[in-house]
C-alpha cells in the first residue's frame, strides 16, 4: 500500500473511532492492527498531530489494570475533520468501485 | 529489542525535537511497553510491531515540517480573502471619502455625493456604497456586501457567505472564519434529501422554524395536525438535519448544520410546513439566505428574520406582523394587523393591499407601496426612494421631511408645503396620518 495512501486512511480510521468514544493510545493501536497491517509505531505521531491541530484533547487516567492512561478525546473540530474525510472516502470508493466494475464507455 | 534498548534508540533519533517534545513522545511509548507488559506481550513483540526507531523518529520530525508547510498554505487563501473583501470596501470608503473631504459643498446628508437619477435608472455613490440601478437590474457595493441583482437572477457576497440564486436553483457558500475556500467543488456530491415528520398541534400556542440556507414554505391546509416535509436535492458537503421539538405548546423546526462552513451548490432543496387552518398562535420564521413564502395564515405574532433571504408574503391576517431583514428583499400583499413593523437594511420592498399602522424602516432600499389602509403610516429612509400609489379612497394628512430627497405629489393631493425639504399634504379629508422621513431618498405619489 502507498505510503501517502495509508497515511491518509489510518487518519480516518483513527478519527472515527475516536468519535465512538475516548481511547488510549495502546487501545487504538490494538484495534486498528487487528484489521489492518501498520507499523504501530505511525499512529502516536498521528496522534500527536492531531493534538497539535486541535482535533483531539488528551487527559490522563489511571488504571486498576496497569500504569496510568493517556486518553485521547475528539474536539468539534476533530468531529468536523472527521465528517468531511468521512466523505471524501465515500467518493473516493465510490469512485474506485465504478473504475474496477463499471461500465466501460 | 527490549524496552529498554527501543526507547534509547528511539531517544537518540529524535534528537534536534525541543526537549519537552521529545521527553513527551518517549512518555507515550514507555505507557504503550507499559500497558503492552501488562497485558502479557514481551518486549520483543512489543519492539517489533512499533517497527524500526529509526522509521517512527522520522514520522514526528517529517510530520512537523508538514504542518508548517499546511499552515502557510492556508495562511496565503485565508490572507487573499480576506484582501479581497477589505480591498474593496476601502475603496468604497475611499472614493467617497476623499471627495468628501475635497469638496465639501458636493456631499449631501446622508454622505453621498454622486446622486444621479432618471427615469427608473440611478447612480449613487456615498459613504454607504455604490448603487446602480436600471429598471430590473441592480448593483450594489456596501458595508453588508455585494449584491448583483438581474431580475430574478441574484448574486449576494456578503459576511455570511456568497449565494448565487436563479429561478430554479441556487449555490451557497458560507464558513466561519475566512477559510472561505477550504473546501472545492471537487469535494462536493449530489445529495437528496425526502424526510417527512408530523407534530401535534393540541395545545400548541407557538411555531417556529428556521433554516440556513434552506428556503421555508409554509402553507395552511385542512389538516389537523403539522406535517414537515424537507425535499429537494443539491450538491453539497453538508446536509442540514431537520429537527422537530415539541414542547409543551411549542413546536420547534429547525435545520441544523454540524457545522458552521457549507458549500451547496444548484439547491432545489425545500423545507415545507403544513399547518392547520385552524392554528391562530404565534408564528416565527428565521432564515439566513433561504427565501421564505407564506401564504394564508391567521395568527397572533407573526414574525419573520432573515438576513439576506427574500420574504413572499401573501394573505397574512395577526396581531403583529414584524419582519426585519437585512438585504432580503420582500413582496408582501394582503397583510392585515394591528401594527405591521418592516426592518430592513438594503433590501427592497413591494407592499400592496396592507391593513393596520404600519411601520417601515429601511437605510438604502426602496418602498413601493400601494393601497394601505392605515390609521398611521411611519415611513423611514435614508436613501431608498419611496413610491406611494394612493387609492380614490385614500384619507391622510401627509407630513414629509427630507434632507435632498424631493416630494412629489399627485394630482389629487391638496399641497400646503414642498419646499426646502419639507412637505405637507392632504388627500381625502385628511382622517389618517401618513409621515415619512427621508434623508435622500425621493418620495413620488401616484
Amino acid at each position: 500500500m502507498n505510503i501517502q495512501f495509508k497515511k491518509g486512511v489510518l487518519e480516518l480510521c483513527v478519527l472515527s473511532l475516536l468519535n465512538r468514544k475516548d481511547f488510549y493510545g495502546y487501545e487504538l493501536v490494538d484495534h486498528i492492527s487487528k484489521y489492518i497491517n501498520i507499523s504501530e509505531g505511525t499512529i502516536y505521531p498521528l496522534l500527536r498531530r492531531f493534538r497539535s491541530e486541535g482535533y483531539v484533547t488528551t487527559y490522563l487516567e489511571e488504571s486498576q489494570e496497569g500504569p496510568p492512561r493517556k486518553y485521547y478525546k475528539l474536539t468539534d473540530r476533530g468531529k468536523e475533520a472527521f465528517e468531511e474525510l468521512d466523505i471524501e472516502w465515500e467518493n473516493f470508493v465510490n469512485g474506485v468501485n465504478n473504475i474496477l466494475r463499471g461500465e466501460l464507455n | 529489542m527490549n524496552k529498554k534498548e527501543y526507547l534509547a534508540k528511539l531517544r537518540m533519533y529524535l534528537q534536534g525535537l525541543p526537549i519537552s517534545e521529545l521527553e513527551d513522545i518517549i512518555s507515550d511509548y514507555e505507557e504503550h511497553f507499559n500497558i503492552g507488559i501488562s497485558k502479557g506481550k514481551s518486549e520483543e513483540e512489543i519492539s517489533k510491531e512499533l517497527g524500526d526507531p529509526k522509521e517512527v523518529a522520522l514520522s514526528y520530525k517529517s510530520t512537523i515540517e508538514t504542518n508548517y508547510e499546511e499552515n502557510r498554505q492556508e495562511r496565503r487563501s485565508r490572507t487573499n480573502w480576506l484582501a479581497i473583501i477589505v480591498g474593496t470596501v476601502l475603496i468604497v470608503f475611499a472614493i467617497s471619502f476623499l471627495s468628501f473631504i475635497r469638496d465639501l459643498n458636493y456631499s449631501r446628508s446622508d454622505g453621498s455625493f454622486v446622486n444621479v437619477k432618471s427615469n427608473g435608472d440611478l447612480v449613487r455613490i456615498g459613504t454607504k456604497g455604490i448603487e446602480v440601478k436600471d429598471g430590473d437590474d441592480h448593483v450594489s457595493i456596501g458595508w453588508d456586501g455585494i449584491k448583483v441583482k438581474d431580475g430574478t437572477d441574484e448574486v449576494s457576497i456578503g459576511w455570511d457567505g456568497i449565494k448565487i440564486k436563479d429561478s430554479e436553483s441556487s449555490t451557497s457558500r458560507s464558513s466561519s472564519g475566512w477559510s472561505f475556500f477550504g473546501l472545492g467543488p471537487g469535494d462536493l456530491k449530489w445529495e437528496e434529501v425526502n424526510e417527512e415528520k408530523l407534530a401535534k398541534i393540541e395545545g400548541v400556542k407557538n411555531i417556529s422554524i428556521s433554516s440556513p440556507f434552506v428556503d421555508i414554505k409554509v402553507i395552511t391546509e385542512d389538516r389537523n395536525d403539522v406535517r414537515i416535509h424537507y425535499h429537494g436535492r443539491m450538491k453539497t458537503n453538508v446536509v442540514p438535519e431537520l429537527i422537530v421539538d415539541k414542547k409543551n405548546k411549542d413546536i420547534d423546526i429547525k435545520l441544523e448544520l454540524p457545522r458552521k462552513s457549507y458549500s451547496v451548490n444548484n439547491s432545489t432543496v425545500v423545507l415545507e410546513v403544513f399547518i392547520p387552518k385552524s392554528f391562530d398562535g404565534n408564528l416565527n420564521s428565521y432564515a439566513s439566505s433561504g427565501d421564505i413564502y407564506m401564504k394564508n395564515i391567521v395568527g397572533e405574532n407573526i414574525s419573520f428574520n432573515t438576513s439576506s433571504g427574500d420574504l413572499i408574503l401573501e394573505n397574512l391576517e395577526g396581531k403583529t406582523i414584524s419582519i426585519t431583514t437585512s438585504s432580503g428583499d420582500m413582496s408582501l400583499s394582503k397583510l392585515v394587523g394591528d401594527t405591521i413593523n418592516i426592518h430592513t437594511s438594503s433590501g427592497d420592498m413591494k407592499l400592496k393591499d396592507l391593513v393596520g399602522k404600519l411601520t417601515v424602516n429601511t437605510s438604502s432600499g426602496d418602498l413601493n407601496l400601494q393601497n394601505i389602509t392605515s390609521e398611521e403610516i411611519l415611513l423611514s429612509t435614508s436613501s431608498g426612494d419611496i413610491s406611494f400609489k394612493l387609492d380614490d379612497k385614500a384619507d391622510f394628512k401627509i407630513k414629509g421631511s427630507s434632507s435632498s430627497g424631493d416630494f412629489i405629489p399627485n394630482g389629487r393631493m391638496k399641497v400646503e408645503e414642498n419646499h426646502k425639504g419639507r412637505f405637507s399634504a392632504t388627500v381625502g379629508n385628511g382622517q389618517n396620518s401618513i409621515e415619512i422621513k427621508t434623508s435622500s431618498g425621493d418620495v413620488i405619489f401616484k
